[in-house]
């Protein structure tokens, strides 16, 4: 039986707040988020299937973590639907020179 | 004897310059030149219509389908027989069609297209550019049997030659009614103009010839069947005999000329012959100074486009709000105390190498010709394989480089969504990689400005006896300065900031009257002149004569030289130790007629060919006869052949005539004893 690999998790929300994985795995506070913690998450939607808890204003207490919650959740939404052809445009670019010369 | 001419254009291409056809003129050329048989070849087409209505229109002559085919660069005239026009049209249009894609027609492709090209005529450029490549008639070797030459003096050299192609002189016109019509056509030993007997002809170098006497040194230089050497050739006559009128003639004949007329290199009046040097002198001195300072304007202008005034207040805006961030730390809210706030985006340096070296594999597996030599080191599987693993690093690099850009705009928009909530300002962007990259673009400058200002010797180019020097030094002052600029204004300002580059730069983007793109003129002063045996300038009559070497001096670039009586405008002693080696050497290359009635010029030019022209009153007006024959011969002989005595010729031309001579022979005797 084939085992389909489960998508990760990168955002939750928890008692009135949001966190984010870490490159260590573990879920952290959004409102402690830098900018090599969203370089990491970015990476992780465009080379992984990750999903997201959708972003709920009335979920999440605290106005900052509101705010960081609100424009990670947008970003990783636009590009879930955007990646495929993002790296289409990446992988046909030399694809006819790579087919001309293939055995 | 027939005469061909097999390389015609009639329609304008890509390859063409702009041009009217004129069907009067094609009819006008095959009449005056009394030709045979033409082709009409045009570049990567054949045009039915355009065909049949020169074919209908031009009844007494064969007219030929062709094409000049573009074939890995070189150039190559197909030409049919009528019998198979229809194949040939079809052929024809598949190369059209292919050219027109791809702006060249491969070798592979045209043995597909022209598999029967055995039954053509095929002439590629042989000994005229662009030349027919090595290995195309090294692989198609059997199917060529002649080769286009573009000047009679290739065309004798190459029948000479032992195992080189029949060669053939044709004149590559496009048919416009106002171009000169050449001479510049073969003739065959052969009755008929039928293709196959052509073809037959033209398998034997010793049946095609340049002139129709069957001459194997001579060529046809005007339109009466006058012959030519293709080495030095003298032209004498009295004044008024035609002798000019004889060179302009021969100048419309033939293409690519170089002609020096009488007086052409002086003037009577001497203010304007300064003027004239100094114009020239001017010219060249500028595309001098700009071909040596190409390279410094780039990086002049590059320096010149980026704002750095602009660049050191964002810099300074950056550093105080990283300050003030710092300083403020207790007084931060829970919206600028996430870490992202105060970052900085990433900086991502998109890395070219790799697409270069793609481009240059697949150059490498694209190399036609030379896949043998490349092979020889570096086999294609190799090569593959090299494509794919660069392919495989630039994709990575292209994913990295979306993921930074993605990670950017995230950055962005959570500044800014925290910023509007906060009451501390966020820190500015900044590229600090840029600014990096700016500052050295501006040390380089500085770096090059210092030391193109160093006075250097660039250029020592000896023309005979006179020298061309070049030399680069710094503005000496304000004053000098403002008069290379040659335009109104303050420049001590400018002047007394010339040792800091950078500050002398901008000085002159405030001045409204400076070009910013000739402002890179202003940092060096690009000395050119001629000067004498002595190492001084060149003075007034020294100028004339050093036009003259230098027209000399590159005479060799073109297919003729003439020259119209150069004793008009310089001294004997010039002449003969200056130019006659000069002009001798020339004609070893190139045809050459001198006209002259000067016995330095006359007696010490080892001519091979001697031309004697004669005025004749007529009830016409008046005619001019040209008589000619070797240097060597009794007698010369005019194309009516009516004679004259070559030493007639010579005494009277170079010496006034024999009583002269003779009395002057006496006088120099009676000195001497």
């Amino acid at each position: 039986m084939l085992s389909e690999k489960k998508p990760i998790k990168i955002l939750k929300i928890k008692d009135g707040k949001g966190y984010y994985l870490d490159k260590n795995g573990n879920y952290v506070e959004v409102d402690k988020v830098d900018r090599d913690s969203l370089l990491y998450l970015i990476n992780l939607v465009i080379n992984s299937e990750v999903e997201i808890e959708t972003y709920d204003e009335s979920l999440i207490l605290n106005k900052v973590h509101q705010i960081i919650y609100k424009e990670i959740s947008q970003k990783i939404q636009t590009l879930n639907t955007s990646k495929l052809t993002l790296l289409s445009n990446i992988d046909t670019e030399y694809a006819d020179l790579i087919n001309k010369y293939k055995d | 004897m027939i005469k061909i001419d097999f390389h015609i254009h009639t329609i304008k291409t890509d390859l063409d310059s702009a041009f009217d056809f004129s069907l009067d003129k094609i009819s006008e050329y095959v009449q005056k030149k009394k030709i045979n048989a033409i082709a009409i070849t045009n570049h990567n087409l054949f045009d039915r219509a355009n065909f049949d209505l020169i074919k209908i229109h031009l009844k007494d002559v064969a007219v030929y389908p062709g094409i000049e085919v573009t074939l890995e660069g070189g150039h190559l005239i197909v030409v049919a027989p009528f019998t198979k026009i229809e194949e040939f049209e079809e052929q024809c249009k598949k190369i059209h069609d292919e050219f027109k894609e791809k702006n060249d027609i491969s070798l592979d492709f045209f043995m597909d297209i022209f598999s029967n090209h055995e039954e053509y005529l095929l002439i590629p450029h042989y000994d005229k550019n662009p030349k027919i490549q090595k290995f195309i008639l090294d692989r198609i070797g059997s199917s060529f049997i002649c080769g286009e030459v573009c000047s009679p003096k290739k065309f004798i050299r190459l029948y000479k030659e032992k195992g080189t192609l029949t060669p053939l002189l044709f004149s590559d016109m496009r048919m416009a009614d106002d171009i000169p019509l050449l001479n510049k056509q073969t003739y065959i030993d052969t009755d008929s103009t039928d293709f196959y007997s052509m073809k037959e002809a033209i398998r034997d170098k010793e049946k095609v010839y340049i002139n129709d006497k069957k001459k194997r040194d001579l060529f046809p230089i005007l339109d009466d069947g006058t012959l030519a050497s293709s080495g030095l050739n003298i032209i004498f006559g009295k004044r008024s005999s035609g002798k000019t009128y004889t060179l302009d003639r021969i100048n419309e004949n033939f293409d690519n000329v170089k002609y020096i007329k009488q007086f052409d290199l002086i003037e009577k009046d001497k203010e304007a012959a300064n003027k004239k040097f100094d114009e020239s002198m001017s010219n060249d001195r500028s595309i001098y100074s700009d071909e040596y300072l190409a390279e410094f304007k780039e990086i002049v202008n590059n320096v010149l486009s980026i704002n750095y005034k602009e660049q050191e207040t964002k810099l300074s805006d950056y550093v105080s709000s990283l300050v003030e961030f710092a300083v403020d730390m207790d007084n931060h809210d829970a919206f600028s105390k996430v870490p992202v706030f105060s970052e900085q985006k990433f900086e991502y340096v998109i890395d070219k190498k790799p697409k270069n070296i793609i481009d240059s594999i697949s150059n490498l597996l694209d190399s036609g010709t030379y896949e043998k030599i490349i092979n020889k080191y570096i086999s294609n599987e190799n090569l593959i394989k090299m494509l794919n693993e660069f392919v495989k690093i630039h994709r990575e690099k292209k994913r990295e480089e979306l993921i930074c850009k993605q990670a950017n705009e995230l950055i962005d928009k959570i500044q800014r969504a925290l910023s509007i909530e906060s009451s501390q300002n966020a820190i500015p962007s900044f590229d600090i990689n840029q600014y990096a990259t700016d500052v050295i673009k501006k040390n380089l400058f500085v770096k090059i400005a210092d030391i193109i200002k160093k006075p250097k010797l660039l250029l020592e180019n000896q023309i005979g006896k006179f020298k061309i020097v070049a030399k680069r030094e710094p503005f000496g002052s304000a004053k000098e300065l403002q008069n290379f600029v040659g335009k109104k204004g303050e420049y001590s300002s400018s002047y007394n900031l010339y040792d800091n580059p950078f500050d002398y730069l901008n000085s002159f983007e405030d001045k409204p009257h400076i070009q910013k793109d000739q402002i890179y003129k202003y940092f060096v002063r690009i000395n050119y002149q001629v000067l004498n045996a002595n190492g001084y300038p060149v003075s007034g009559g020294e100028r004339a004569e050093f036009n003259l070497e230098k027209n000399l001096s590159d005479a060799e670039n073109y297919d003729m030289l003439l020259i119209d009586e150069p004793e008009s405008s310089f001294d004997n002693i010039f002449l003969r130790t200056d130019i006659v080696d000069k002009i001798t050497s020339i004609s070893k290359k190139i045809p050459v007629f001198v006209s002259t009635h000067n016995n330095v010029l006359g007696g010490n030019l080892n001519s091979n060919y001697i031309l004697y022209t004669e005025a004749v009153n007529t009830a016409d007006g008046t005619m001019f006869s040209i008589y000619g024959g070797n240097r060597e011969n009794k007698v010369l002989t005019s194309v009516n052949n009516t004679q004259i005595k070559n030493y007639v010729v010579m005494i009277n031309s170079l010496e006034g005539g024999e009583e002269s001579y003779v009395e002057r022979k006496e006088t120099y005797k009676n000195l001497k004893d």
